[in-house]
């Protein structure tokens, strides 16, 4: 059945999402375009044109932002009609459990976030990719230098250098999707606990988890780093972060599987539609 | 005949308020079932329990013998009293999901349904008018080869020549050994069709009779009894 769930979930949400991520690909090659037209000429050009060309990547800043928080949106919306408004007499009257139905929208949820992260990679990709061009093809970029010292330097830093690192970083930034979608599934369920208001409550839930949860992480992330250092005698500031990453990827883990949990108890034990 | 329906001592309440106390139910396999009362007498909330969207305080639910839930779900077909289904989708897409999630959607019926109806299966829901939507409803409904089919309010909102569609197509869809249970208000439009009826007042059933029994013990008509019964 979760199958069949899944299937239908895709066919309805589909041609929103794949147009959202088109437009997103296909200005961050337009923007790629004129990036490789434009470098290195840039002095020589009147004051007119850079005010359009900075206006021009303002516009695609703001586009590229746009298409994220839509795509949000969108799932967020998409959510909570298809299960807590008059859609929901269909969708919780199919032959299905209510941990069927919650986990094929979550999961669905969560692909079109995870392609929206990779479409926004590839736009952005696009668009330093054609200055990295430009400088390899001009001698103003060592490409064995670049991705010597200088990149794994970042990585490092960061604490995702090495395949074990990328590989981390990877886990880490699909559970962040996961984790803040939650968040918006969780409060959405919580909202339904109100007789009236229903969506004055979910909102009111949305700030109060997400504020306890900035907390929460925010003192064990602390913690975690300090401890880390002094537990390694490690004395470069710069590494902090490679301390936390473990740590915030099991909060968030944990915060998830907690918040999963509790939307679908709710959802069966205390639905009920206007 | 066997028992489809057993409800034994449900309650509902809603934080102070109680919208069925102490209910006990039995229905059989092949009757058209009326379930009538006054706004507030608690119809829609035993219709919810029934299609497993509420859950009771106390009491016990069993339809074709089982605890609500997948397999009950399986077996009954649920008409709401509102569009409940995507306005972006087509008539087709509509009937495709059907096909996928219940086994017993006869997808010819639906199809001949819509054709008599001359509505274009291509045609968006939120394209319909009021009544063309409520028809389509009817029909993803009665196509199904159900055990147990729920209509909340079939006919409320839409004109006399809807009405009669919808009144037809319930009887020439009903296959004898299902049990159809009605809610409404318009008594008189559907008294023709009716087996039985439960009257419901204050969260409890005031009377389980059938229509025949009502007319010669009574006198009446179920519609004179209930505004009888009913009188403000």
């Amino acid at each position: 059945m979760l199958g069949k769930l899944l299937k239908h979930e895709f066919k309805a949400t589909w041609k929103y999402f794949l147009a959202i991520d088109a437009i997103t690909i296909v200005l961050g090659i337009i923007a790629g375009i004129v990036g490789y037209a434009v470098a290195g000429k840039i002095d020589d050009f009147p004051p007119t044109l850079i005010i359009l060309l900075t206006l021009g990547l303002v516009g695609y800043i703001f586009a590229l932002v746009s298409a994220s928080v839509l795509t949000t949106v969108f799932n967020v919306v998409h959510y909570y009609r298809s299960l807590y408004t008059a859609e929901g007499y269909l969708t919780f009257t199919l032959p299905a459990t209510t941990t069927e139905i919650l986990s094929a929208k979550m999961l669905v949820a969560v692909i079109w976030q995870v392609i929206m992260a990779l479409s926004l990679a590839t736009s952005v990709f696009f668009l330093a990719g054609s200055f990295f061009l430009y400088g390899t093809v001009h001698g103003a970029i060592d490409i064995q230098e670049f991705f010597g010292d200088f990149w794994y330097g970042i990585m490092e830093m960061l604490g995702i250098a090495g395949v074990f690192g990328t590989l981390r970083y990877i886990v880490s930034v699909i559970m962040s999707i996961v984790f803040n979608m939650l968040i918006f599934f969780f409060s959405i369920s919580i909202g339904q606990l109100w007789q009236k208001h229903k969506i004055l409550g979910s909102i009111i839930a949305f700030f109060v988890t997400r504020f306890v949860m900035g907390i929460f992480s925010f003192v064990v992330n602390m913690m975690s780093g300090a401890f880390g250092m002094l537990l390694q005698n490690d004395t470069d500031p710069g590494r902090y972060f490679s301390h936390t990453t473990v740590v915030s990827l099991l909060i968030s883990v944990v915060a998830s599987v907690v918040m999963y949990v509790a939307s679908i108890w709710i959802t069966d034990k205390k639905l009920n539609l206007d | 005949m066997s028992k489809l329906v057993d409800i034994k001592g449900l309650t509902k309440n809603y934080e102070s308020i109680t919208a069925l106390y102490n209910v006990n139910l039995e229905l059989e396999s092949g009757h058209i079932v009326g379930l009538l009362g006054p706004n507030g007498s608690g119809k829609t909330t035993l219709i919810k329990i029934l299609c497993g969207l509420l859950h009771p305080t106390s009491g016990s639910v069993q339809v074709d013998g089982h605890d609500i839930g997948v397999e009950t779900k399986s077996v009954i077909s649920y008409l709401p009293d509102q569009t409940y289904l995507d306005g972006n989708m087509t008539i087709r897409d509509i009937f495709a999901l059907f096909v996928d999630f219940y086994r017993d959607f006869d997808i010819n019926r639906a199809f001949n349904m819509l054709n008599i109806l001359k509505i274009n299966p291509d045609a968006k829901l939120k394209t319909l008018s009021k009544g063309n939507k409520e028809k389509v409803q009817l029909i993803l409904v009665m196509s199904r080869r159900a055990k147990l089919y729920i209509l909340d309010e079939p006919i409320a909102g839409v004109d006399p020549a809807a009405r009669d569609f919808i009144l037809n197509t319930i009887i020439s869809n009903y296959d004898p050994s299902a049990t159809i249970l009605i809610s409404t208000h318009l008594i008189s439009d559907v008294e023709s069709v009716l087996d039985d009826v439960i009257f419901l007042q204050y969260g409890q059933i005031a009377l389980h009779a059938s229509v025949d029994e009502i007319r010669s013990r009574e006198g009446k008509s179920v519609d004179a009894l209930f505004r009888e019964v009913y009188r403000c």
